[in-house]
């Protein structure tokens, strides 16, 4: 009796032992489902609206500190009593519209009328190319536009698309208007399309962390001239974003060692770097339609009542707390959002409706409907409101999601 | 005179020497066909406040333009944006393999051994973890605190974990192999760590969360694309 432990963890050893030799099983390789050869014919389903669930309340927030350099920003205190009330569902029965075959594609984006939408894919039933593709929003067949992928004018008139050690500036039919001596980095295009901007390193300041991005300077061309400025503010960080004026640039990121985390404000024109929040670990801002706020996610806060989304005034000003978690984007008229809660344990996403001058939230598509899960955060509102384009994370097809008028 | 707390000494070592012979003899992963082998290495959901993904497993867009030498240029793990100092939970039963041992992820690692050959790295750890090799896991026991690569709590603080295999020379993806909420891991949010990057000339490969491939250390690069987005 005593010899019976021994006994079990020798047969125990000999087994996975045994386990170990045995010829290898299926391995983990994941691969993307084969679309089927069919068309593009759409899917229309009409969704019902569902309950809403109750709001949160808004706690304060820490307060902002000037970092030595940076000029000043008005402040105002966080308003955490903001009112916010959550309506009934609507009689609203939003469209949902299947654009393409599962799998094809991917990068919606509205084009400027709201009448169709353009991605990025191989579309076609027949034409194989892969490139940028446009499509009715209601449905239809897919049209080639071009070969050329990159970042693009807010009309869809210009691409800027990287071509080895420079990025090319052209017109969809390919006539090149402008090559950009800049590695072949990414460029943005404000919506003035008057001028370009990228990310140029700056060469000789040390790295402070390799999990961060090197530090960059923002170098600007004007078009129409071909004049090159970079102002001297250094950053470090992963992304910048035009307002909508096409002189100010957003960066979310540090200063160039690594200190002062937040969102700064780049004048172009003067070169002044404004640091308008002082924080570390805030991810995904926004900039309103109108150039007047900006959005944004806090997290990780030593303050656990801190992180959230939060916006604030594009001159530091005004910043606030919403009752709302999850993904977002502005609606046209700056004066709401659109959002999907997260995290949640529903099977399908949510989207919301957030009115900002009340907190007002209307569920635009609930959770009991049919499959309606986003890809990787791939989601974009009309240029009307009215509706908005997703890729799906169920079927990888893009659709179209219209709310009624 | 009673042996039976020595015997169970033998027993478990017993077992912690299976387990890790059966990794570093086999070299497979599980059928895919069955539920995810493991389970989450943090506790609770995911949330701006407690963690997020921070990047994910692959052809990242963080990884193109900040290439992982040593791991072909992609991100060969997935990183849990988390505060320091939180708890890091074992994904699956094993045995201590290494801790702090030569397999990057600095400042400190841990790695268990499992079954089937896999074997799970915990990195960017605050602290050397009080385990000793060979000693036995269990699914959800803590085993370290999370930490950050600069060991300074306030760049990026994150869990960077890694599913390794053949003898520790691979990693593959750990998506497929985790009972997590994927779909929401990311809370909303959207950075180059959650974007993967189009091959233009190959555009359907390697952009979703589970289409990634298995990485080699010391193979060549596979995200230096002529034509990619973004």
């Amino acid at each position: 009796m005593r010899r019976r432990p021994a006994r079990l963890a020798a047969l125990l050893l000999v087994a996975l032992l045994l386990t170990a030799c045995v010829p290898g099983r299926e391995a983990v390789t994941p691969r993307l489902v084969t679309p089927p050869p069919g068309g593009v014919r759409p899917t229309i389903i009409v969704l019902t609206s569902t309950a809403a669930p109750a709001t949160t309340g808004l706690p304060g927030a820490p307060t902002p500190t000037l970092p030595p350099g940076a000029t000043r920003a008005p402040t105002s205190p966080p308003n955490p009593s903001a009112p916010t009330r959550a309506s009934t569902a609507t009689n609203t029965l939003p469209r949902a519209t299947k654009l393409t075959r599962d799998g094809c594609c991917a990068l919606p984006r509205w084009l400027p009328d709201s009448a169709g939408i353009a991605f990025y894919g191989a579309a076609g039933q027949i034409d194989p190319r892969a490139g940028l593709w446009r499509v009715p929003q209601g449905g239809g067949t897919p049209q080639f536009l071009s070969p050329l992928y990159g970042t693009f004018s807010p009309d869809l008139g210009l691409v800027a698309y990287p071509d080895g050690g420079v990025t090319r500036l052209a017109r969809l039919d390919g006539v090149v208007l402008a090559t950009l001596p800049n590695g072949g980095r990414r460029a943005y295009l404000p919506a003035t399309s008057d001028r370009v901007a990228w990310m140029a390193p700056a060469n000789g300041v040390p790295v402070v962390s390799t999990s961060l991005d090197p530090p960059f300077q923002i170098t600007i061309m004007q078009l129409d001239t071909g004049a090159i400025s970079t102002p001297p503010a250094i950053f470090i960080g992963e992304t910048i974003q035009w307002f909508p004026d096409g002189r100010r640039i957003l960066v979310n990121g540090r200063d160039s060692r690594a200190e002062h985390p937040g969102l700064w404000v780049l004048d172009t024109v003067s070169g002044a770097a404004t640091l308008i929040v002082e924080s570390p670990w805030l991810e995904s801002p926004l900039i309103s339609p109108d150039g007047q706020r900006i959005v944004y996610t806090a997290t990780l806060q030593r303050d656990a009542a801190a992180n959230g989304v939060w916006i604030v005034n594009a001159d530091g000003g005004g910043r606030q707390r919403l009752a709302l978690t999850g993904g977002y984007r502005w609606l046209p008229d700056s004066g709401a959002l659109l959002h999907i809660p997260a995290p949640t344990d529903r099977p399908n996403d949510e989207l919301w409706r957030y009115n900002l001058a009340d907190g007002a939230r209307t569920p635009l598509v609930g959770a009991g409907q049919p499959p309606f899960t986003i890809a990787q955060n791939e989601w974009e509102v009309a240029p009307d409101g009215k509706a908005i384009v997703y890729r799906s994370a169920t079927d990888g097809a893009i659709w179209s999601l219209r709310f009624a008028p | 005179m009673d042996h039976r707390p020595a015997r169970r000494r033998g027993l478990l070592t017993g077992l912690a020497a299976a387990l890790l012979l059966t990794a570093l003899l086999s070299g497979r992963t599980p059928a895919r066909a069955a539920a995810p082998p493991f389970g989450a290495p943090l506790a609770g959901s995911p949330g701006p406040g407690s963690w997020f993904i921070g990047q994910w497993y692959g052809n990242t867009a963080w990884a193109h333009d900040n290439p992982y030498p040593a791991g072909q240029g992609l991100h060969f793990g997935v990183d849990f944006n988390t505060p320091c100092g939180t708890t890091v939970l074992a994904i699956g039963d094993g045995a201590v393999f290494a801790v702090d041992g030569p397999y990057g992820s600095a400042p400190h690692s841990v790695v268990i051994a499992h079954a089937d050959g896999l074997f799970s790295l915990y990195g960017h750890l605050l602290e050397r973890a009080t385990l000793t090799p060979g000693q036995v896991v269990r699914v959800g026991d803590p085993i370290a605190r999370s930490g950050d690569p600069a060991g300074r709590c306030d760049l990026d603080p994150h869990l960077h974990l890694e599913i390794r295999r053949n003898m520790m020379r691979e990693t593959t993806n750990p998506v497929p192999l985790l009972r997590v909420d994927w779909h929401r891991a990311t809370a909303g949010i959207r950075r180059n760590g959650t974007t993967f990057v189009r091959d233009l000339d190959n555009p359907a490969r390697w952009l979703t969360i589970v289409d990634q491939p298995d990485v080699l250390f010391g193979g060549a690069r596979l995200n230096d694309y002529p034509r990619s987005w973004p």
